[in-house]
Parts: structure tokens; sequence; C-alpha cells
């Protein structure tokens, strides 16, 4: 087995050093360390947040939550009867029953699914459809006021057929709140001082395009957010001129805006842009202009 | 020379710690920094919170899990390559994080080079717990490449 610790003398100074797994700490190079106390800064995570969602305007404060599965309400496509299968929100187990006969077959819709969940009266929560056609639909589930919170039996299990994965769904932040990752948690985190680096990653990614009102608009990335040294927002990509455009010159407006305020003429998926479901750690190294010196990476 | 390590006891009150109500754990300062003196964020490692308020959570390094690989085999990332319209499932049942928290997930889009009358290539990234799996749905109409990685999680906390 390879020494992995080097506690106290580490060669030309006093310090700590662990290696990874099968490197011998004592002669492994410095990108086979896990950790290595000269060097002036590590990625130790300050703090973080986990399923975490946002939205703009407080009239669209409601946990949304949509299937990944497709189902086609059509008895020659993939009909499953899903009799029997439960799902548990909010601690009331729904065991759907509900079915459609077509042409001599006997199978569950997604307005099946949604008329059992919405008999269930379980408080808050709405059972919905999201239509990708005419036939194929998916599963939402949406809650006002609190997080929901979706788990499933052992047996009879409905997560694969609908893929809502069981999880704690955030009740949604304002975007332009920002979640504030010093103060949010149990307990509060001095301010750095500084921007500090946040890796975050969210349930929609990738690029975005979408037309209304004669507007095309195609973003590379719509993913993007704003830190501070204390808060997170979701941002989206902005091109627009100042209002002033004569006294402005050749100046631009700029390049993002608070808030995810894409928009799609698909009513039918509003929501496919917001941040939901983010996950991020907040790093203890400085990542923004000005700060990305001496003065913070320095002894 | 500086001190640069505790290893129990530590009053320095720049840390939130005084000699009546003294953390306990690992405390490393900068290179030149002494330890029993130097500011918060001059810990280069530090097992509070960062608060000295709450001794009883550990402050973990960003440190990635294995995720098994396609043909055998673990590492630390995994490239998942998806046609338009499909998805793909990552089964990180296998993996023991130590603590019952699960992992945190986070998939990244491969760099994809734009041009005019690009497609934008877009993705839902979504993880169960119950199951321990990571399903990317590709949710635009050209194949794209993801990156995922997964870091353990250490608390149960929606913030952390």
């Amino acid at each position: 087995m390879a020494n992995r610790i080097l506690l106290g003398d580490i060669g030309s100074t006093f310090g700590l050093k662990v290696s990874r797994a099968g490197t011998d700490v004592t002669s492994g190079a410095d990108k086979d360390m896990l950790f290595d106390s000269t060097k002036n800064r590590t990625g130790q995570i300050y703090g973080g947040g986990a399923g975490i969602t946002f939205v703009d305007s407080s009239s669209d404060q409601e946990v949304y939550v949509r299937g990944s599965v497709n189902r086609f309400g059509t008895a020659f496509i993939n009909p499953v009867n899903l009799t029997g299968k439960k799902i548990i929100i909010d601690g009331t187990t729904v065991t759907l029953s509900t079915t459609t006969t077509s042409f001599g077959v006997t199978f569950t819709t997604v307005d099946n699914m949604k008329a059992d969940i919405n008999a269930a009266s379980i408080s808050g929560v709405t059972a919905g459809t999201s239509s990708l056609s005419s036939t194929d639909k998916r599963l939402r589930l949406e809650k006002i006021n609190s997080d929901m919170v979706i788990s499933y039996p052992a047996s009879n299990s409905l997560e694969t057929f609908v893929g809502i994965a069981g999880g704690t769904y955030d009740y949604p932040e304002l975007s332009t709140s920002g979640i504030n990752f010093l103060t949010g948690g149990a307990s509060n985190k001095p301010n750095l001082g500084y921007i500090p680096l946040v890796l975050l990653s969210e349930q929609h990614a990738g690029g975005y395009e979408g037309e209304a009102d004669e507007i095309y608009e195609s973003v590379n990335r719509l993913n993007l957010f704003k830190t501070t040294s204390s808060t997170i927002h979701p941002v989206a990509a902005q091109a627009s001129l100042p209002a002033d455009q004569s006294s402005q010159g050749t100046a631009v407006g700029a390049p993002v805006g608070i808030g995810r305020f894409y928009e799609y003429s698909d009513g039918d998926y509003p929501q496919e842009t917001e941040m939901v479901n983010a996950n991020f750690f907040v790093i203890r190294i400085p990542c923004a202009y000005g700060y990305m010196t001496t003065t913070y990476f320095g002894t | 020379m500086a001190n640069r390590i505790i290893l129990g006891k530590n009053t320095n009150s720049n840390h939130g710690h005084s000699s009546s109500t003294p953390g306990f754990g690992l405390y490393i300062s900068r290179p030149g920094k002494d330890v029993t003196t130097c500011t918060a964020d001059e810990l280069i490692f530090n097992t509070d919170n960062g608060t000295g308020t709450s001794l009883g959570r550990i402050i973990s390094m960003y440190q990635l899990a294995p995720i098994p690989q396609a043909g055998g085999g673990t590492n630390t990332t995994t490239t998942s390559s998806i046609t338009a319209g499909n998805s793909v499932t990552l089964d990180i049942s296998s993996i023991d994080f130590g603590i019952d928290f699960g992992f945190i997930s986070f998939g990244l889009l491969a760099p994809v080079t734009y041009g005019s009358g690009s497609t934008a290539s877009s993705y839902d990234y979504n993880v169960s717990e119950s199951l321990e799996t990571i399903t990317i749905e590709n949710t635009g109409a050209t194949s794209l490449t993801v990156k995922s990685y997964v870091v353990p999680r250490y608390s149960n906390l929606a913030l952390f």
C-alpha cells in the first residue's frame, strides 16, 4: 500500500500532503495530490445548495415537475396498463386504477394518471399533462405554497413509467432576489470579501431557440447564472441596444439580464428554460474581475 | 517559520473560536501565515463550516466520486453521446458514498461550434435520488455529447 499522508516535515517546509490512492505521497507529482498545504488556495467547499428552483414572477411561484417519459395516448403505440402502480406525493400514496380501453386494448394514459392523482386531493397539488403532440404526453405535477416531496414504494413503483424522480422539489425562489448562500442555510457564514467561484448544474442546459412575436432568438447557452459575494441568480443573455440608441452611439446594452425571460410560442412547454433543480457548490476561491490578484491568491 | 497546522483545539478568534468555546478539528493556514492568528480566509483547510458556530458539520474538499463506465471500471467523469430525442441513463447505485446523503451531479455540454443556421443543442439533466441514476435527455434536434461527474453530498439540507 502506498504512503498516502505526510504530516509535519514535508521536505523544505512543514505542512500536510495527501496523495491520491495508489500514489506515494513522498514521491508523487503535484497533480497526484488531493491536498497540498504548499498551495495558497484549495478547492474547499464553503457552502452550496441542491434542488433549487427559480422563477421570474411571484405569480409563477409554484413547484413544477414534468416527467421525462413520453406516453402515447393510443392503443397502437406502446400501450401499458399501469393499474396498481404507485406514486407517493407528500406522504399520500396514489395507486393507479383508471384506464382507457380502445380497439380492445386496455392501457393507462397520462390523462388517466392525472385523474387518479387529482382524485387523491393532496393539499396544493395538481396533476396535469404536458403535450408533446396530440397523442404523446407526459405527466406534470404542480404545487403551490411549499416544497413537494415525491417518493415511490419498493414494489409497484410508477417512477420509471413517468420519469419523475423521487426527491424533494423546491418551492421556487424569485430570480430577482436570488438565493443567499451565506444566510440561507442552517447557520450564517461570514462574507468572504470577494465573489467566490460557484460551480452550478441545473436541469435544463445547452442552447435555446425560440420564436415569439415574429422575433427569432437563438442562444448557444441558456444555463447562465450570475454570482455576487453572497447570492446567485439565473440570468438570460440579451443583445438589446440601449433604449436611446442615438445618444449611446455604438454602445450595446448589458450582456445579460436577471432571470430567464426567453419567450416561447409553445404554451405547453412554458418553463423549459427556467432554472430548475439547480445544484451548486461555493468554492473558497475568488472568481471575479479585480479579485484574482496576489491580494487574494498570494501569501 | 509560521505555525501552519492545528490538529485538535483551536482558540483563534478570527475563526470564531475562543478559549472558552474552542473549535476542534484540522486547520491549515496558507504558507507564511500563522494558523493561530490568521484570518478565516487565510486557512486553506478548515473542518469548521466557515462560521465557528456549526462544528458538527465538516466542510469538505471539492472532490469527484467514481462513475461506473460502459464496459467496466470507474472514472471520475463519463462521456455520453446522445442522439436527438433520446436519453441515456447513468447508474450510480453501485457506488458507496460513505454517508447516506447520496451525490450531487453535474452535466456539461461538450464544446459545440455554432455557425449560421446551426441548431442549438439542449438537454435535460435529471437525477433520481431513489434509483441513484442520472438520466440525460437530448431535447434538441441534433446529436450532442455531455460530460458528467458527481460529487458526494455531505448534507441533506437544501442550502448547506
